[in-house]
């Protein structure tokens, strides 16, 4: 039998996160026995998400509009920014439907050996953003590793070098080490609303 | 599957798929190590939150032959030196300690002097009250323990002593007065204080650390040579000593009160 095709599929869902060869084959020929609009389903869907998303001109959150969801939201409180590091970290924190302010996404954290220094993350439009709009609180909810604290320390002198904003860190009921993706509710929930204040 | 247990410094991490990490360790007796820690990445992975750069444990790891990555079994803590990772600077000098040692000592060769070197200086980055001295001090015994000492004793062309003395990255050491001129491009002076301090960062006993002076000028000449010098021996920029630097003019003037090591 002939059947590049289905190779082709299996490489390139074994490209994914997470999925090795076992599983790319079991996904391949599930997808080859499914109803041809099902499978198609499929692949328009991921079409679509490369056609349309993209970041948020102001957060950096992903979006399909200029401003995203959360950024477009009046009822949001615009003067208490969440800072995290992936857009990932947004979700996490979103689906606990109690904060009620607006994010900015780094994407990524301050790590000079793996050549990520201030200039690879999305910090200018953060700090345009402070001089922009009245800001009461910044909150740093980047991860407790070594890279993210360093951001947090890093992103706090910055910020209350500019003016008398409150800066806050997230409490580590996340362990050091810990990614924010990977939090559940109840951890994250708590993390929030222990933070402290930087000074 | 042999089963190995070390001591070990964290020194580098990088996230490998999906919720994997390859991580490299120095080790005492195998020197570094890199391998992988499946789930590391797991809020409630067997690793527990400690596979961290900069942390001291025990390691617990198997090693196949033919592999070139050893696989991580567990991994506990010793030391997690949090007041290094509570202070910007402290925790910038930790990691651009961490990237000279990964870029100079090769894979799998024992090196526990230079694994003490990198415990010690750990602790007194954390502890000191000044961090440049702490940091000048690594850099030329870290030189020394690797092999790649420039000769800073006598001429490296003639073995004279005429001073004043040039040092050339090139020749590795230093050049004197009636050599220099000789000596085509890329010679730089070099200070009687440099090479004053040079030799008591060697000869230093453990208990006099604390008492090491280092004035702000000497210490810049100083800085600027050793900074020359591994980014020769490297090929490379080192990205953290850049990093350093920015955060020295960048924050340092921002807040009111002196950050530590930054003279
Ligand atoms: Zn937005
Ligand atoms: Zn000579």
């Amino acid at each position: 039998m002939e059947a590049s095709s289905l190779n082709r599929l299996i490489e390139e869902l074994k490209r994914l996160p997470g999925i090795g060869t076992k599983t790319a084959q079991r996904l391949a020929f599930f997808l080859m026995k499914v109803p041809k609009e099902r499978a198609l389903g499929l692949a328009r869907a991921i079409e679509e998400v490369k056609e349309k998303v993209r970041f948020c001109r102001r957060c950096g959150n992903l979006s399909e509009n200029d401003l995203c969801g959360i950024c477009s939201d009046s009822r949001r409180d615009a003067a208490l920014i969440c800072v995290v590091q992936e857009a990932m970290d947004v979700l996490a924190i979103d689906r606990m439907g109690e904060y009620r302010g607006v994010f900015h996404v780094l994407h990524g954290a301050l790590s000079p050996i793996d050549n990520i220094g201030p200039d690879e993350l999305n910090l200018r439009p953060l700090m345009e953003r402070l001089e922009e709009t009245e800001v009461r609180e910044v909150i740093l909810a980047t991860n407790p590793t070594i890279e993210g604290e360093a951001t947090a320390m890093y992103l706090a002198r910055l910020i209350h070098a500019k003016r008398g904003i409150k800066v806050s860190r997230i409490a580590h009921g996340i362990p050091m080490g810990g990614h924010l993706e990977y939090a559940d509710e109840v951890t994250l929930s708590k993390a929030l609303e222990g933070r402290r204040e930087i000074q | 599957m042999p089963l190995y247990s070390s001591e070990a410094i964290v020194l580098r991490k990088i996230d490998y798929r999906d919720a994997d990490r390859i991580v490299t360790f120095l080790t005492p007796d195998r020197g570094k190590l890199a391998g992988l820690a499946r789930g590391a990445r797991r809020l409630k992975s067997r690793f527990g939150p400690y596979l961290e750069t900069l942390t001291h444990g025990t390691l617990i790891y198997y090693d196949r032959e033919g592999k070139n990555l050893i696989h991580v079994n567990h991994f506990d803590i010793l030391h997690s030196f949090r007041k290094l990772r509570e202070d910007l600077f402290r925790s910038a000098s930790g990691q651009y300690l961490a990237e000279l040692v990964l870029g100079l000592l090769p894979e799998r060769e024992a090196a526990p002097e230079t694994f003490q070197l990198l415990l010690q200086t750990l602790d007194r980055l954390q502890k000191g009250v000044e961090t440049e001295p702490i940091l000048r001090i690594f850099e030329i015994r870290l030189l020394v323990l690797s092999g790649f000492a420039p000769r800073v004793e006598s001429c490296v062309r003639c073995g004279g002593q005429a001073a004043p003395f040039g040092f050339s990255v090139e020749q590795g050491g230093v050049v004197c007065r009636d050599c220099r001129s000789s000596t085509v491009a890329g010679v730089r002076p070099v200070s009687r204080g440099v090479l004053r301090f040079w030799e008591q960062a060697l000869a230093l006993k453990e208990e006099r650390f604390d008492r090491v002076r280092l004035e702000g000028k000497l210490n810049r000449e100083l800085r600027d040579l050793l900074h020359h010098y591994y980014r020769h021996l490297l090929g490379r920029e080192i990205r953290s000593f850049v990093f350093l630097e920015r955060l020295r003019k960048e924050i340092a003037g921002l807040t009111p009160q002196r950050e530590n090591g930054t003279q």
